[in-house]
């Protein structure tokens, strides 16, 4: 008797820790999904008709988002089968001109708006555009305006990083910045205090350089002398080695490095660093949970322009269709695609807000 | 302001809707197939206006049947009228934007065909006026390569940086004294002319000495900028400002220019930008789409050729605003187009 008491204790302590075992499974999956639980749903406000033209992010022979697009397109039109779509993704910087010579009814973009298309814009139409968030950047998808991380060599003792000492590195040292010389001005101690800090990173004029002068050099464009732009470079066997990728290699064989590349370029010889708003924190590593809740600042996102006249309405089908895009089915489309990520909960509230 | 761009953007949605193929993957706007073409379009450079209207009141002497369609609300947004199939001509008072030639080649496969016109102003604010370099009457320094001010004013390499006016040929006290500039925003045309112009591709502005002024979105902007950068100036005995001869004076003394070493050295006037001797002269362009492969557009290119044609030149002079381009240049640009 005392025996089986014994084996059934033993076997209620297997179902209790394979419980437990399964409960935090179960859990760590609920927190690393991508939830869109309280995404608005769908429904039709109004019956609509006629062609809806999109011009913007894409390029010949390239998928940038043009399988999501047609994919949202397809799904709209199962609600709304009086609409007709016109594509141009010939890329974004034909966009926002669509819209204003009136080609187009939305310009997609697939990197932030440059000032001077905002003025253009502005002087032909006589207000700005409306610019609605559509869709995120992923975290690592090439091709699928990756977040951006911060990359140190893997010896380097640094940890994390505040945005304003991003800024004092890889901006100019002026009037109002401190000067950021050597990896002690960072607070790093021991021998690496006096080491010097080479700063690498893209080629200021493309699109992630735009990107990280807005979100680090407060669109100054005022980056440091010391910043060394890496582009693409040629493999011996004649291909091309994508120059994020270069960028990552420079960090793994150069113990002083520091740069900003895409996350999805990996190098075992570098890691990336947390990076927080304040020195208060909370430091933020770049996860993918961490870009889709917009903890991790170095996050993209690719906005939608339409007209709106102030004081007037949207155009009823244009509203219809960014209502289905900032929706529970829009946005989960976008996670059952893959690449892109979809916008959170919070964000497609915003966003809808902007729609009234 | 308002009420213009209202009306012609209504003029422009008309020319949309009468005109417009409905693309199934082709986006060219172009004139119906088999019918003569009778309306050129043309966005861009609203500084322009004047000039296009004189040459569009000449051009329609000879050709009764053609109308004009102006849309000029700026050089940003010159060029989408051409990258859309909704305009003949993009006028721009700057060169195109690799970006915007970018948008073009994207959507056509081959870039836009790019034409001078005209040479900038002299000193007009908003007519692309040639820039000039200033220094203080106590300055030693009076003349300056492109090359110096580029390792003066831009990163470079330690061994090749100019931090001091001894380093630019100053002798005396002036030797170790700072070399500070003030200058144009380069996300302004403008000052993206001068970034090209200095610092050629891909090298940055030295932000530990130099400070651009830049008010992007007052439609008064250059004047805007050059009260800025002159303020600066005034106040900064070390300066460079670059701004236009306008502000020449007793204590702003225009720097004379070299491309070589060795020279010329060409003080800014109206006969040197005339000339394009001066190498800060600014240029007017028109950019259209021609295909490599296909002969132009007959009516664009006869319109072209009438810009280029000596009467309409004199033309565009007497306007004020900009200058003849020099005989060689609109020779040059005249053969291009002849096939």
């Amino acid at each position: 008797m005392i025996r089986s008491r014994y084996v059934r204790r033993q076997r209620l302590a297997v179902v209790a820790s394979a419980l437990l075992i399964l409960l935090a499974l179960a859990h760590s999956a609920a927190e690393s999904k991508l939830s869109l639980e309280g995404a608005p749903q769908y429904a039709p406000h109004a019956e609509v008709s006629g062609t809806i033209r999109v011009w913007g992010h894409g390029a010949w022979g390239r998928d940038f988002m043009e399988e999501l697009v047609k994919g949202w397109e397809t799904e709209f039109q199962k609600y709304q089968p009086g609409i007709r779509f016109d594509n141009h993704l010939l890329g974004t910087a034909t966009a926002m001109g669509a819209l204003y010579t009136g080609t187009g009814d939305i310009a997609i973009l697939g990197r932030e708006v440059r000032p001077s298309e905002l003025d253009a814009f502005q002087r032909v139409m006589g207000h700005p555009p409306l610019a609605v968030n559509l869709v995120a950047g992923s975290f690592n998808v090439p091709n699928k305006d990756f977040a951006l991380g911060i990359f140190v060599n893997k010896a380097n003792p640094l940890r994390h990083l505040t945005m304003q000492q991003l800024g004092d590195v890889f901006g100019c040292a002026q009037r109002e910045r401190h000067e950021i010389r050597t990896w002690g001005d960072l607070g790093v101690k021991g021998s690496w205090a006096s080491r010097p800090i080479h700063v690498y990173g893209y080629q200021v004029r493309r699109g992630f350089g735009v990107y990280f002068d807005q979100v680090v050099l407060g669109g100054s464009g005022q980056w440091s002398c010391h910043y060394t732009e890496i582009g693409k470079e040629k493999n011996p066997d004649g291909s091309i080695r994508d120059d994020g990728q270069v960028i990552v290699d420079t960090v793994a064989s150069d113990p002083d490095a520091i740069a900003f590349s895409g996350m999805a370029f990996t190098n075992s010889g570098a890691k990336v660093l947390a990076l927080a708003q304040s020195a208060a924190g909370p430091y933020v590593l770049p996860t993918p949970q961490a870009v889709f809740n917009r903890t991790y600042p170095l996050y993209r996102v690719l906005t939608g322009f339409v007209d709106l006249e102030p004081g007037a309405s949207l155009d009823p089908k244009m509203h219809e269709f960014l209502l289905y895009i900032l929706s529970r089915q829009g946005q989960g489309f976008v996670l059952a695609t893959g690449g892109y990520l979809p916008l959170n909960v919070r964000v497609i509230h915003n966003e809808r807000e902007k729609l009234r | 302001m308002l009420l213009y761009s209202r009306t012609f953007r209504r003029l422009t949605y008309c020319a949309v809707v009468l005109f417009t193929v409905t693309p199934c993957s082709g986006m060219k706007a172009q004139q119906p197939v088999g019918v003569e073409q009778t309306v050129l379009r043309a966005w861009g450079d609203h500084a322009m206006h004047n000039v296009m209207l004189a040459w569009e009141s000449k051009f329609r002497a000879e050709h009764p049947h053609i109308r004009f369609q102006n849309t000029l609300l700026g050089s940003g947004s010159g060029m989408a009228g051409i990258i859309t199939g909704t305009a003949e001509f993009a006028i721009m008072g700057r060169p195109a934007s690799a970006n915007e030639i970018m948008g073009f080649e994207w959507v056509h496969r081959y870039k836009p065909r790019e034409i001078s016109v005209l040479t900038g102003s002299v000193d007009r604010a908003e007519g692309s006026p040639a820039l000039v370099v200033f220094v203080h009457r106590a300055n030693p320094v009076h003349q300056l390569t492109l090359q110096q001010l580029r390792r003066a004013l831009g990163c470079c390499e330690k061994s090749t940086k100019i931090a001091t006016w001894g380093g630019l040929g100053a002798e005396g006290a002036w030797r170790s004294r700072p070399i500070h500039a003030y200058l144009y925003n380069s996300e302004t045309g403008t000052g993206s002319f001068l970034q090209k112009a200095i610092l050629g591709n891909g090298d940055k502005w030295d932000w530990s000495c130099v400070h651009e002024y830049g008010d992007f979105h007052s439609p008064t902007s250059i004047a805007k900028m050059d009260f800025a950068i002159m303020s600066a100036f005034a106040r900064d005995p070390d300066a460079i400002a670059i701004s236009t001869l306008r502000y020449a004076g007793p204590d702003a003394i225009p720097v004379a220019i070299a491309q070589q070493d060795e020279g010329p050295f060409i003080i800014p006037n109206e006969r040197t930008i005339r000339s394009r001797e001066y190498q800060l002269a600014r240029t007017i362009y028109i950019y259209v789409d021609a295909a490599p492969t296909k002969p132009i557009n007959p009516l664009v290119r006869e319109f072209l050729l009438f810009v280029l044609h000596p009467q309409s030149q004199r033309l565009a002079d007497r306007s004020g605003s900009f200058l003849a381009l020099p005989e060689s240049l609109t020779a040059s640009e005249a053969r291009e187009l002849t096939p």
